[in-house]
């Protein structure tokens, strides 16, 4: 169906540069051929066959042509093309947020920054952070108040003393007085309790 | 530009000064942390009592773990002597109480005074039980006779002296007119045997009533 091209060196290639011919004049036969062979063209640039050498005339009508059809809302990306696009517009929140952080400008940034300058840097973070450290703890050692005892310590219960088991056993009644059993099982739970605090709780642990 | 020494862009000495500026930093917040703290005076503060302020050699010595084992026992010589009374064997449970009369407690331990006292009364009781009443009445005596102080279990002593005379009166009453005046004599014995414990008992109730009171 398509027709042969006219030579490249015809007269026809000027033809934008010629008079407008007559509206109402019939088309030439030499125009019907340049309408099929453009009409041709076109369809190869959007098969994505474009020839690689054009005429500038040809050249430039087809990209009125192809500015015309995507005007038009006929044209639609490539598949590979539509992903990246898509991709880059996911991507730009994270970018954008990762540049904030990274500030206008930083030292990590130069491209100079040499090689001995970034495996120093963690062993300075650190020594830093450790010299924090150690200054914290020595305040805290050094403000350990100085206890100064101002009156008598409380007295020391009688709970923790080896003493007579009379206020534990009480007055014993004439027909109790055989019960030596229960009085001495009162008397030591009465001495385990005191027992327990002399040797569990005392400062410096058990002894 | 690339070669001035301060550039922290570039190598040279510049990151050798960082661990100078790092000990710096630390001395200055010592300084700091040590100038915060000279505030005048030392804080005041009470000392609590701890156990280890009872001094061993103290009157009332610490509670210790040789009274505890003594104690624990003693008591199981009384449940041992318990049982063996259940069981209708007198004989072994006045053995099981006179081996608390032997064991070891802390040297001038209060409750030592009065677990042997109350081992003597039920030793003795049990002898009444019995029928062994001289041998009773010297179990007590011999408790009275180490007694350094007064105490309720001093007074349950006298109590079951007293008993073990009305036990005696009553012996020597069934003898007879000849034994009317010993039996007179045993009851006479048994009133100031009550009498002592009751004595005792007031005595210690009053002082007991005195230290609690604030």
């Amino acid at each position: 169906m398509a027709l042969p091209r006219p030579p490249r060196g015809s007269t026809r290639s000027d033809f934008l540069e010629d008079d407008v011919p007559d509206v109402a004049a019939d088309p030439s036969d030499s125009e019907r051929l340049h309408a099929i062979s453009f009409g041709d063209l076109i369809d190869k640039a959007i098969a994505g066959r474009t020839p690689p050498a054009l005429s500038s005339d040809e050249r430039a009508l087809l990209e009125v042509a192809t500015v015309l059809r995507a005007a038009a809302g006929e044209v639609e990306l490539e598949g590979v093309r539509q992903d990246q696009l898509i991709e880059e517009a996911l991507d730009a929140p994270s970018r954008a947020a990762a540049d904030e952080r990274r500030g206008p400008s930083s030292v990590l940034d130069v491209p100079e920054l040499g090689a001995r300058r970034r495996r120093a840097l963690p062993w300075l973070i650190t020594g830093a952070t450790s010299a924090m450290a150690a200054a914290a703890m020595a305040a805290l050692w050094l403000r350990v108040p100085h206890e100064r005892l101002v009156a008598a310590p409380t007295p020391t219960p009688a709970r923790w003393s080896s003493r007579p088991a009379d206020e534990v056993v009480g007055e014993i009644r004439r027909d109790a007085s055989g019960d030596a059993a229960a009085r001495l099982d009162s008397i030591y739970a009465d001495r385990l309790e005191g027992y327990r605090e002399v040797t569990l709780f005392q400062r410096g642990g058990p002894r | 530009m690339s070669s001035h020494p301060e550039d922290p862009c570039r190598g040279g000495p510049a990151p050798r000064r960082w661990p100078r500026r790092l000990a710096a930093a630390a001395l200055v917040s010592l300084a700091l942390a040590a100038a915060c703290d000279q505030d005048g005076e030392p804080r005041l503060s009470t000392r609590l009592a701890e156990p280890s302020d009872v001094p061993a050699e103290s009157a009332d010595p610490r509670l210790s773990e040789q009274l505890m084992v003594a104690l624990a026992q003693a008591k199981n010589f009384h449940h041992r002597a318990k049982v063996l009374m259940s069981d209708g064997n007198p004989g072994e449970a006045q053995r099981s109480i006179r081996a608390i009369l032997s064991l070891r407690f802390p040297a001038g331990a209060p409750e030592g005074d009065d677990v042997r006292a109350d081992a003597r009364a039920l030793l003795a009781k049990l002898m009444i039980g019995r029928g062994e009443l001289d041998e009773a009445a010297r179990v007590i005596e011999e408790g009275l006779a180490e007694a350094r102080r007064d105490s309720f279990f001093i007074a349950n002593l006298y109590t079951v002296k007293g008993e073990i005379q009305e036990a005696m009166a009553a012996v020597a009453e069934a003898q007879g007119a000849s034994g009317h005046a010993a039996a007179s004599s045993h009851r006479r014995e048994a009133i100031r045997a009550y009498d002592a414990s009751i004595a005792i008992n007031s005595a210690i109730q009053q002082r007991l009533f005195e230290g609690a009171t604030p």
